[in-house]
């Protein structure tokens, strides 16, 4: 499952990368990697069945805290 | 400064929407198991009371023509307040691709591929998600016209195909059940499927028609989808009766009992290929929105090399959103109504306060001068 | 992209596109499984164990054409059983055991063991409901005796007995469709308050060196459980009660000669009143409409009064019928004609009241029977003719 994860992203950068570079648009790349990372991150750990916190269900603890539910 | 070139037409805008909010059909089953044979009362009056939401909608896309959302948060509270607000709008639109996605990989690996990987099924989707926001608006919104009438004609035939099951008795005892039932239903129903709709402001300055005629569009979109919800609803109840607050997938039963002509019978795939198609249109359109949201927000000149690693990381967080299915019914239930809230009906009402807020003021400043002459 | 590499990526998308929408994960192919047709689950010996029994048709017996003589002598169906705790452990050890996996997809009846249905069937329902792979409308049975005497027994005409087992109900629901209880039916009729279901029952009956099936008379079941029996009379008077009979016949008797009539139509309205105390009496209004099929001994009366008089004595006999089925049911304290559900439904707020008193009231329900009949032609002729 690993291998496969790696192989995707590593793809992703083959097919991306060359018109980033060209482009020059820094911005871009900065968002481009800041998901990269992050979708990276959260698969590998999701491979290794690490749990990761799921930002919903805080949302949802908070609306709970604050009695604004049914 | 649009990112987005293309136009779509006013009629391509309505059926988007009916569309969109058709593909909502499979989701009854977070509020059928609470008010069981009367959910069509609660879903008619949560469909009547959100045409003036509709009307907040067209309201703001008229004040602000050739703006989309993100950028009528930004003319109306200002450069800091306004992407800050933008950011919880593009997080809002993410989590509802994401929770789409869940949805459909549910669905396909409870009903259909069962020992598929969910994962696999999840990043199949996206890939052709992804495929067709590359293209922009037009793409993305050309085949909503023909798949409503895909899907009516599949509705149609299901209805047919189950007639011999109707006992209009399903329908009684009404109003029997408490009255917070009702409410929350009602809440519910308001704002998962049809609150929704928000996501279209996204796409207003784009329809080639004058923002002024735009609510007739909106307010059809809206009929549309929900009548055709409503048929579903309808339908399903007639068949069931009292049982349909046990099943997760009350119309995937109903199409598994219809028998057509006494030969064609086991319907189920047809609802299943249905339903991928419906929210095949739903995931796009959003992941579509949620893209030129976010480059919006950002400012970016094109959102095209995003698509890839946004789209990475929307299935990644599918996963991680909610990890069982029964934790994503009861929060559906229970928070998301009051969180939905906020995000679609608080925030757009309050930036059309602010908005009328300023325009006085500006007469009034106006009026001052005109008076100091 | 350089233009050399497009077309080659394209050729590679489209080949990996090709590979993965096949669906190879889920693959089921015809000869690795086995179509179950009949299911039946008896109780075991053993307290806390279920038997569960099924009929695997065999696909090759029964499509094969051409050939003749040889393949009358092979069973075109195979009888499975095993024994565990739940259904799903049955099914589960079934499977293990076997060089197919079970199909259940297209099962066309369940069979409930009649020790099993005293017992109680709301566990065995909530396994069925759950598994993905049961249809809500497949046919509920309960077997006098043993599901698996039923299953094996062999029958003259159809290859496989489950298919004939469901065409003798379709068969049988010609004359009422109270022979065909769905499993929807049934679970909508035990969720409901209160909880009262009727299910066909079916007998193997062996005559000389053969055996037969023979589906007759209703078992009752009430909160889960079978506390009694209909005979085919009183399934009968079920049938008129609800207005579900189609077909059949009547047997009348006179004083002046007897008839059979054969009915032609049958409607029933339900009614609930409330006295003063808010204690309910129904009232139903049967309405019979019959042709005269045969008429034995009248003579020579004219056909007017013969008419008349058999009307009369239809409405009578059509009153007996469904009261004598109305008190077993009072005896058993089993609402099966959901006159509690009827009030539920058209006088909710009346029926909060009676919910919680609903089984000290049944038993003495009043039931006011208003039966019209009309006789609608005699057949081909209309005087008999005088042979003496």
């Amino acid at each position: 499952m690993i291998v496969v994860i790696l192989l995707a992203f590593a793809a992703m950068l083959v097919l991306n990368l060359p018109s980033l570079i060209k482009n020059r648009d820094f911005k871009l790349i900065a968002v481009y990697c800041l998901f990269y990372a992050a979708s990276l991150l959260f698969s590998l750990l999701l491979a290794f069945n690490v749990k990761v916190p799921s930002p919903i269900i805080f949302v949802d603890n908070l609306f709970r805290a604050i009695r604004l539910s049914y | 400064m649009t990112i987005e070139h293309s136009k779509i037409s006013a009629s391509q805008f309505m059926f988007s929407i009916a569309c969109f909010l058709h593909s909502s059909s499979l989701l009854t089953s977070f509020f059928v198991p609470i008010t069981k044979q009367d959910s069509w009362i609660a879903h008619t009056i949560a469909m009547i009371l959100c045409i003036p939401l509709m009307i907040l909608y067209a309201q703001l896309a008229k004040s602000y023509p050739g703006l989309n959302l993100i950028q009528i948060n930004e003319a109306v509270f200002g450069k800091v307040l306004g992407k800050i607000i933008s950011l919880f709008y593009v997080w809002f639109f993410f989590t509802l691709v994401s929770l789409n996605m869940r949805d459909l990989g549910n669905f396909v690996s409870k009903t259909i591929m069962i020992k598929t990987p969910m994962p696999i099924i999840i990043i199949l989707f996206i890939l052709l998600c992804v495929w067709s926001a590359y293209y922009g608006l037009e793409v993305v919104t050309r085949y909503s016209t023909v798949f409503l009438i895909i899907s009516a004609v599949i509705l149609l035939i299901s209805i047919i195909a189950i007639t011999s099951l109707i006992n209009p008795e399903n329908f009684l005892p009404v109003f029997d059940l408490p009255i917070k039932n009702y409410i929350q239903v009602t809440h519910i129903s308001s704002t998962i499927p049809f609150g929704e709709t928000v996501i279209f402001l996204m796409i207003t300055p784009y329809v080639d028609k004058s923002p002024k005629k735009l609510l007739r569009y909106f307010v059809g979109g809206l009929l549309i989808g929900g009548i055709l919800i409503l048929l579903v609803m309808l339908r399903d109840i007639a068949v069931l009766g009292n049982t349909i607050g046990y099943f997760s997938l009350p119309s995937f039963e109903v199409f598994r009992l219809g028998i057509l002509f006494q030969t064609i019978s086991h319907m189920e795939i047809m609802f299943s290929i249905l339903l991928i198609i419906l929210l095949y249109f739903k995931i796009s359109f959003l992941f579509y929105a949620s893209m030129l949201s976010l480059s919006q927000t950002l400012e970016l000149k094109t959102y095209r090399p995003l698509l890839l690693p946004c789209a990475a990381f929307v299935a990644v967080y599918s996963i991680i959103n909610y990890q069982n299915i029964l934790i994503q019914i009861k929060a559906a239930q229970e928070t998301i109504p009051f969180l939905w809230f906020t995000l679609e009906i608080l925030l757009p009402a309050l930036t059309l306060a602010v908005h009328y807020i300023k325009k006085s003021a500006a007469k009034k400043g106006n009026g001052k001068e005109a008076a100091l002459r | 992209m350089k233009t050399g590499l497009r077309p080659a990526a394209a050729a590679a998308a489209t080949a990996l596109l090709l590979l993965i929408s096949s669906g190879c994960y889920d693959i089921v192919e015809l000869d690795t499984i086995s179509i179950v047709t009949g299911v039946g689950i008896d109780r075991d010996e053993k307290p806390g164990l279920i038997r569960l029994t099924v009929q695997v048709g065999k696909a090759e017996t029964v499509g094969g054409g051409g050939e003749t003589g040889k393949e009358i002598s092979e069973k075109a169906y195979l009888v499975l059983d095993a024994t565990d705790r739940s259904i799903v452990g049955a099914l589960d050890s079934l499977r293990q055991d076997n060089s197919r996996t079970l199909f259940l997809h297209h099962n066309q009846l369940i069979i409930f063991g009649e020790s099993l249905a005293k017992d109680g069937i709301a566990d065995d329902i909530d396994a069925l409901m759950r598994y993905h792979q049961s249809h809500m409308n497949v046919y509920m049975l309960v077997a006098e005796g043993n599901a698996r005497e039923v299953l094996d027994t062999e029958m003259e005409l159809e290859k496989i007995p489950s298919v004939g087992i469901d065409r003798m109900i379709k068969n049988k629901m010609e004359i009422s469709k109270v022979y065909g209880v769905s499993l929807l039916e049934l679970v909508s009729k035990l969720i409901d308050k209160p909880s009262a279901a009727a299910v066909p029952i079916i007998r193997t009956i062996k005559e000389k060196d053969m055996s037969r099936l023979s589906l007759q008379g209703l078992a009752v079941f009430k909160n889960g459980r079978m506390v009694g029996k209909l005979s085919e009379n009183q399934t009968n008077g079920y049938a008129w009660m609800l207005g579900e009979i189609k077909s059949g016949s009547l047997k009348v008797n006179t004083s002046k000669g007897s008839a059979e009539l054969n009915i032609r139509a049958c409607e029933s309205k339900v009614k609930a009143i409330f006295d003063k105390n808010g204690m309910p009496k129904i009232r139903v209004d049967i309405n019979g409409r019959f042709i005269a099929e045969q008429l034995i001994g009248f003579g020579g009366q004219p056909l007017e009064e013969v008419i008349g008089l058999l009307n009369k004595v239809a409405a009578d006999t059509v009153k007996q019928v469904v009261l004598s089925c109305f008190k077993q049911t009072q005896r058993l304290n089993a609402d099966i004609f959901g006159f509690g559900s009827h009030i539920h439904k058209y006088h909710s707020r009346k029926w909060k009241a009676l919910e919680g008193r609903w089984e000290q009231i049944y038993p003495s329900l009043e039931l006011a029977l208003n039966i019209q009949t009309e006789i609608l032609g005699t057949g081909k002729i209309s005087i008999s003719p005088k042979t003496a």
